[in-house]
């Protein structure tokens, strides 16, 4: 049997407005597996960004709250657990690194004191000690001049070797998830590449399963294990790398995939997905993609699909990708 | 008279900065001796990571900002040194199209009135009914309906406000478009709606833009000739297959290696670029590039490499090239 780090089950995160209700993610299922990259990607507004927040318990201070589904850290549902228990789980067990590192660091904090704080918040060690590990884990993560950089601020670095000390910083304490919310989105592409290679290495480095969140299908080909395709709250599509890519199966993959430019490949027109995410308080009745769909029949208008399961852990939430669709219902 | 629509002469851009308070005034040098020109009719794409200089290149050449140095010439005539007060027929000639389509349309003014705006400046037209109907003309042309010239702004999708950003850049006719990063802020489903939406304009209006962006496939997609920066300078310039199939500065290559290819087949051992771009205040002496260069050689800390012409109009500035084509 497959190991599991993380099963989220059902999930459902709704914001409740003053407006009206939002349910931004809605019905999620997906697996971890222990030591994989899995992949969450999905446009603006998709739900990816709050479903790592409803994971790692970031929702406390919005109007978002988990409503229904489970959440299975090792086998536990954590969607049970008590604020202070959720808290020590969080950068234990579960880390999380941001898109802008200058936001998520304190900014009138020495850099050494911020990873040492959260070590001795976990762990029941001296501060010398704690110390060291910080050097430690600086220089794991290739920074140079490891021993000035502790008595540094943030703003002192560059934008690359920021998002370093936030790596740094979230896998002290050997955390069991890390959950990257568009790690490498704000760095040019050298240094993303920096940053994917040093992420790749520490993956196998220490086992850290990666909850990898991102719009770059390159940034997935390059790191992912398996990946999950949302849109609108819910899961289109999920699979392994390969099925994602050389075996598309939801029309929104397809349309995604087909829309970016590669490097090589010249074409007069890029494929477009025509119209925009819909409004969450006007959502398409049956598929939630059927108004940007270009495959779209009677049929996706007026019932929403669950998923088709093509084998091997690949689904697809589409009316044409079940066995028994013929062609000619569509017509 | 050459069919060039732009020049542009060893163009320096600095900006003054104090460290602390009785610091002597250093510079940054943002553009530093940059050559380039734009034929009519062609896409000019610019390159290069933040910190390069090309959006400080793209504004300079708009008058936006002052220059230190250089000329800049439009349609053969030298607008560097103009005053302000007599720019403004040149203004109507050069249009920008801005990154992030939140803060580039003035919120209490309606689509109407941002398009009919240049109009009424440059004084095109003489009656309202005239500027009316070319404001709707525009939004069709940008794909939008007429009725959406009564609402603001705030009530249109990133991808819709970067449709009216190009709408209002194109009011005034303009020879020369400078699109500064136009789809870096949108969507992927919306960022190839709007790539495909600029390539129609092209054809269809014969536009000549200068596309500067830092991701290198959609300047490959769009652009005829392809200038790569690094540090204020221009490191490699030429026609874009020939720049893209066979890259010759080590910096154009480690670029275009560590684009992420959508594919997970094509997973690759890199060669990674170390270290990070210098800091402008403080530039390598020498070849701006050689610090973190693995063909780095005595000369290039010493001296700053020529552009050389390799073939056709493919230039490179890098010692490896020394004797290889002849001085551009």
């Amino acid at each position: 049997m497959a190991d599991y780090v993380l099963e989220v089950k059902n999930l459902h995160t709704y914001f409740f407005a003053d407006t009206g209700t939002v349910p931004a993610v809605d019905g999620v299922d997906f697996v971890l597996e222990r030591g994989h990259t899995l992949g969450i990607v999905g446009e603006s507004g998709s739900g990816k960004s709050v479903t790592s927040l409803s994971v790692i318990g970031l929702l406390m201070g919005t109007t978002g709250r988990v409503t229904e589904g489970e959440i299975l850290l090792d086998g536990e549902d954590i969607t049970k657990y008590s604020e202070k228990q959720r808290r020590k789980l969080r950068g234990s067990k579960i880390s999380m690194i941001f898109q802008e590192p200058m936001t998520s660091l304190n900014p009138v904090m020495k850099i050494g004191r911020q990873i040492r704080e959260k070590i001795l918040q976990h762990e029941k060690i001296s501060r010398s000690d704690a110390d060291k590990e910080v050097i430690r884990l600086l220089q794991m993560t290739g920074l140079p001049r490891v021993e000035r950089i502790v008595n540094e601020y943030p703003f002192q670095l560059s934008g690359g070797q920021r998002q370093r000390v936030m790596i740094a910083l979230a896998l002290a304490c050997k955390p069991e998830i890390l959950i990257a919310d568009e790690p490498t989105t704000a760095l040019d592409v050298t240094i993303q590449a920096q940053i994917l290679t040093l992420m790749e290495q520490l993956k196998k480095e220490t086992g850290t399963s990666i909850l990898f969140i991102t719009h770059d299908f390159g940034v997935v080909a390059e790191v992912c294990d398996d990946v999950v395709v949302m849109y609108c709250g819910r899961i289109v599509e999920k699979g392994t790398v390969g099925d994602i890519f050389h075996k598309t199966a939801h029309p929104y993959t397809e349309g995604l995939l087909n829309s970016i430019p590669k490097i090589g490949v010249r074409a007069e027109e890029l494929e477009v997905i025509p119209g925009n995410v819909p409004n969450p308080k006007y959502m398409p009745r049956g598929c939630k993609f059927s108004d940007r769909c270009k495959y779209c029949f009677d049929r996706c208008l007026e019932e929403e699909p669950g998923f088709a399961d093509l084998g091997g852990g690949h689904f697809s939430r589409c009316w044409r990708s079940f066995p028994d669709f013929k062609e000619q219902e569509a017509e | 008279m050459s069919d060039k629509v732009l020049q542009v002469e060893d163009l320096k851009v600095y900006y003054p900065v104090r460290q602390g308070l009785m610091g002597r005034v250093q510079y940054v040098k943002a553009v530093d001796g940059v050559t380039l020109d734009v034929k009519k009719g062609e896409v000019l794409g610019i390159v290069g990571e933040s910190g390069c200089g090309k959006s400080t290149l793209g504004k300079a050449v708009c008058r936006l900002i002052g220059t230190s140095g250089g000329r800049i010439l439009l349609n053969g005539r030298n607008i560097t040194d103009i005053p302000e007060k007599e720019l403004r027929p040149y203004r109507k000639q050069i249009q920008m199209i801005f990154q992030d389509p939140y803060a580039s349309l003035y919120p209490r003014m309606t689509v109407h009135d941002i398009i009919a705006e240049p109009m009424i400046i440059h004084k095109m037209y003489s009656s309202a009914q005239e500027i009316d109907a070319k404001v709707v003309e525009l939004l069709n042309e940008v794909g939008m309906d007429a009725y959406h010239a009564q609402r603001y702004p705030h009530e249109f999708s990133g991808g819709q406000r970067q449709r009216i950003g190009i709408a209002r850049a194109l009011a005034t006719e303009p020879d020369l478009i400078i699109a500064d990063e136009p789809v870096s802020a949108l969507d992927v489903s919306i960022q190839s709606q709007v790539l495909n939406l600029l390539s129609k304009l092209m054809r269809e209006r014969n536009l000549t833009m200068i596309f500067i962006a830092h991701d290198l496939a959609v300047v490959e997609h769009i652009s005829n000739r392809v200038v790569v920066m690094y540090l204020g300078k221009v490191v490699e310039t030429g026609e874009r297959d020939e720049l893209y199939r066979s890259p010759l500065h080590p910096y154009s290559k480690a670029l275009l290696d560590a684009h992420p290819i959508p594919d997970p087949d094509a997973r690759k051992e890199r060669t990674l670029l170390e270290g990070t771009i210098p800091s402008a205040l403080n530039p390598p002496p020498g070849c701006k590039f050689h610090t973190r260069c693995k063909h780095c050689s005595p000369i290039c800390s010493q001296v700053e490499p020529q552009p050389r012409l390799i073939e056709g109009s493919h230039t490179v500035s890098c010692h490896l090239f020394d004797n290889v084509g002849e001085p551009a």
